[in-house]
C-alpha cells in the first residue's frame, strides 16, 4: 500500500511538471502576435518580498476619460457599453435608477481591444488641454488649475499609452476593428458590471499582468535601464512572454 | 503483511493493560481479589508481551512521561516543519533572479522529487515517524512552490487545478504516511477548488471563490460523509479531522450567509436569505449535535456545540447591543454561559451512558 502511495505521489509531481512544461512549449511554439512596449507601458513591479531577487514587469494600462469625470491618474478601468453590448456580455438590463448604487458582483470573461498611444491617447491629451483652458477662462484657483496641468504633465511623459477602448464576448466582433497590428491588439479579461447602475462595464484583470523578466534579458550591470522597450511575444495559447528589452 | 490495527489502537491496549495492572494491584491490597503467584506470573508474561510487541510495532508510550514527551516532539515537529517550509519558499525567493530558465526548472522540479524519496526512505529507517512527518511536509511545500514559480517563471494564466492537484499530492502524503496537518491541508485546498469550480459554473472569477460563502457547503458536506463511506479505522484521528474541518466549513458559510444575504445564489430578498440561514444554523447545528451523541462522536458534539453558541452570541448582539446597557448585555451572556454549561453536563451524562452501555455490549 505504502508503495503504491509513493508511485501515487510521484507520478502526481511528474505529470503535473509535464503537463505545464508542455503548455508552455505548445504556448511558445508559434507566436501569433509581438509588442513593443516602452517603460511606461510595463514597470517594474515592487516585490512585498523583499528579498526577491527577481524582476517583473507590471503592464500599466487603463480606460479613456469621459467627459464627465473628473478623477485621472492613469489608472481608471471602466468602459461604457451598450445595451445591445450588455445583452451579448449576459448581464441583466438595468431596471433601476441610473447613478444609484446597486450590489452586484456579476462577472465574466470577456476580450478587450487594446490600443497602444492610438486616438484613444490623444483623445485624453486634447481633453485635459480643453479642461486647463476651460479652468484659466473661468479664473479658477491655482490649485485645481495646477492639478489638471500635472495631469496633462504626467500623461505626455510619464503614464501609460495604453488603452483599453471596446469589449465584447467573442473575439470575431473585435478583429475587424484592429487597423494597426503593431498598436492594437486582443487580450482576454474578466469584467463585472457597473456598481452604479450606469451602462458600463469595470475590467477587473487583463489576462496579460506581470510578466517575468529573465535575468539573461537585463544586459546592463547596474540592472533595468531608466528608458526601455519591451519586445513582448504572445503564443497560441494567448499567453505572453517578454522576448527582450533594449534600451532606448 | 501490514497492520490492520491503526497506532491510537496500540495506545489504547497499552493504556489498558497499565490501567489493569494499576487496579489489580489495588484489589490486592485491600483484599478485594487474591490471585496465585502462579496466575499472577502469566497474566505479566501475557502483558509484556504484547506490550513490547506494540512498543516496537507503534512506538507507543508506556508511562505519562514519555507521553508528555511525545505531544513536546509532536509540537516541535510541526513549528520545525512549518519553519522549514517558510525557508524553503524564502531561499528560492533569495536566489531564484540570478539562474537562468534552465536551472529554475530543474531546481523547481527536483525539489519535490528528492524530498519525496527522502521522506519515504527515512520512513523505512526510523520507529517515531517524526522526522518522516517533517520531510513530507517540507516535500509539499516544495511541490507548491514548484507549481506556483513555475506559474510566475513563464507567466502562465493561474488556474484552480492546481488547487486540484496539491490536494491529491496532500492526500496522499497524508495517508502513506497517517499525517493529521497534511489531511487537513488537502481538505483545506478541497475546498477552495470546489468553491472555485462552482463559483466558475456560476459565473463569477475562480479567485473571487471567497465571495459566495455558499460555494463552500457542498463541500463540507461530502468531507463530512467521507469517514462514514470509507473506514479509517488504521489512521490515527482522521474521521474526527474529516467530520470537524466538515462542520467548522459549513457554520463558517451559513454564519456568514446569515449576516451577507446579497452574497447568495439564492434569488430572494437578502433580509428573507439571513432569516432562512439564520434558521438553518441553529437547526443544524441541534442536529449535528443530536447525531454525534447518537454515533459517539465527541469532536462532532463539541464543534456543533460551539457553533450554536456564535450563532446565539450574534443574535444576542444583533437583539440587544443597540439598546440594552452594556453591563446588562454581558450579564445575560454570563447567564446564557451558565445555563448553556447545565445543557452541556446533561449532555456529557448521556454521552457516557452511551458508551459505558456500549462497552458493556
Amino acid at each position: 500500500m505504502k508503495k503504491r502511495l509513493f508511485l501515487a505521489a510521484l507520478s502526481l509531481i511528474l505529470l503535473s511538471n509535464a503537463v505545464v512544461l508542455g503548455k508552455v512549449a505548445f504556448n511558445r511554439a508559434a507566436v501569433l502576435n509581438e509588442l513593443v512596449l516602452t517603460e511606461r507601458e510595463m514597470q517594474s513591479r515592487y516585490s512585498s518580498v523583499k528579498e526577491n531577487s527577481s524582476t517583473q514587469l507590471q503592464l500599466r494600462w487603463h480606460t479613456p476619460m469621459q467627459p464627465s469625470t473628473n478623477y485621472y491618474y492613469g489608472y481608471q478601468n471602466i468602459l461604457p457599453i451598450n445595451d445591445n453590448q450588455r445583452e451579448m456580455l449576459g448581464f441583466k438590463p438595468l431596471n433601476c435608477q441610473q447613478g444609484s448604487y446597486r450590489y452586484n458582483d456579476n462577472e465574466t470573461t470577456a476580450w478587450v481591444l487594446m490600443e497602444l498611444d492610438g486616438q484613444a491617447y490623444l483623445n485624453d491629451l486634447s481633453l485635459l488641454e480643453s479642461r486647463i483652458k476651460e479652468a484659466q477662462a473661468e479664473n479658477k484657483n491655482r490649485q485645481e488649475t495646477k492639478s489638471l496641468e500635472e495631469q496633462l504633465k504626467r500623461l505626455r511623459e510619464y503614464d501609460s499609452r495604453l488603452y483599453a477602448i471596446a469589449v465584447s464576448a467573442e473575439p470575431g466582433q473585435l478583429l475587424p476593428a484592429i487597423k494597426n497590428k503593431e498598436k492594437q491588439f486582443l487580450l482576454k479579461a474578466i469584467i463585472s458590471d457597473s456598481k452604479y447602475c450606469n451602462n458600463e462595464i469595470f475590467i477587473k484583470q487583463l489576462s496579460m499582468g506581470d510578466l517575468y523578466l529573465p535575468k539573461s534579458l537585463i544586459t546592463n550591470t547596474t540592472g533595468l535601464p531608466r528608458n526601455y522597450f519591451v519586445h513582448i511575444a504572445i503564443g497560441n495559447l494567448g499567453e505572453a512572454w517578454i522576448e527582450n528589452i533594449t534600451p532606448r | 503483511m501490514e497492520s490492520t490495527i491503526s497506532k491510537s489502537d496500540a495506545q489504547r491496549k497499552v493504556d489498558q493493560i497499565q490501567a489493569f495492572q494499576q487496579e489489580l494491584d489495588e484489589l490486592q491490597k485491600n483484599q478485594i481479589l487474591n490471585l496465585s503467584q502462579d496466575q499472577l506470573h502469566k497474566i505479566q508474561t501475557y502483558h509484556q508481551k504484547i506490550t513490547a510487541k506494540l512498543t516496537n510495532d507503534f512506538d507507543v508510550d508506556t508511562s505519562q512521561g514519555t507521553k508528555n514527551l511525545t505531544l513536546g516532539m509532536q509540537i516541535t515537529s510541526f513549528l520545525g516543519a512549518i519553519a522549514l517550509a517558510a525557508s524553503v519558499f524564502f531561499l528560492f525567493y533569495q536566489y531564484w533572479g540570478y539562474f537562468n530558465t534552465q536551472v529554475q526548472v530543474a531546481i523547481l522540479v527536483s525539489a519535490p522529487l528528492t524530498t519525496l524519496f527522502a521522506t519515504f526512505a527515512i520512513r523505512e529507517k526510523e520507529s517515531t515517524g517524526h522526522f518522516s512527518k517533517l520531510m513530507a511536509l517540507i516535500s509539499f511545500a516544495c511541490f507548491v512552490l514548484n507549481l506556483s514559480m513555475l506559474g510566475q517563471i513563464f507567466n502562465i494564466t493561474p488556474s484552480d487545478n492546481a488547487l486540484a492537484v496539491w490536494c491529491a499530492y496532500a492526500l496522499v502524503l497524508a495517508y502513506a504516511l497517517d499525517i493529521r496537518l497534511l489531511l487537513a491541508v488537502a481538505i483545506a485546498c478541497f475546498y477552495a477548488f470546489i468553491a472555485a469550480r462552482v463559483g466558475e459554473w456560476c459565473g463569477s472569477y475562480w479567485l473571487s471563490m471567497g465571495e459566495h460563502p455558499e460555494t463552500f457547503i457542498l463541500p463540507a458536506l461530502i468531507l463530512f460523509i467521507i469517514p462514514s463511506l470509507f473506514s479509517h479505522h488504521r489512521y490515527h484521528n482522521f474521521e474526527s479531522i474529516y467530520r470537524v474541518l466538515a462542520l467548522c466549513g459549513l457554520f463558517l458559510a451559513i454564519l456568514i450567509m446569515s449576516h451577507w444575504g446579497r452574497s447568495s445564489f439564492l434569488p430572494w430578498d437578502s433580509d428573507v436569505i439571513e432569516g432562512f440561514y439564520q434558521v438553518l444554523g441553529f437547526v443544524l447545528t441541534a442536529g449535528f449535535i443530536a447525531l454525534g451523541i447518537k454515533k459517539i462522536w465527541p469532536a462532532v458534539v463539541n464543534t456543533a456545540n460551539v457553533f450554536f453558541v456564535l450563532f446565539l452570541y450574534t443574535k444576542f448582539y444583533d437583539w440587544w447591543w443597540d439598546w440594552l446597557p452594556k453591563y446588562l448585555f454581558f450579564f445575560l451572556i454570563g447567564i446564557s454561559a451558565v445555563l448553556f454549561l447545565l445543557i452541556f453536563n446533561r449532555l456529557r451524562n448521556q454521552l457516557r451512558q452511551r458508551v459505558f452501555k456500549e462497552d458493556i455490549v
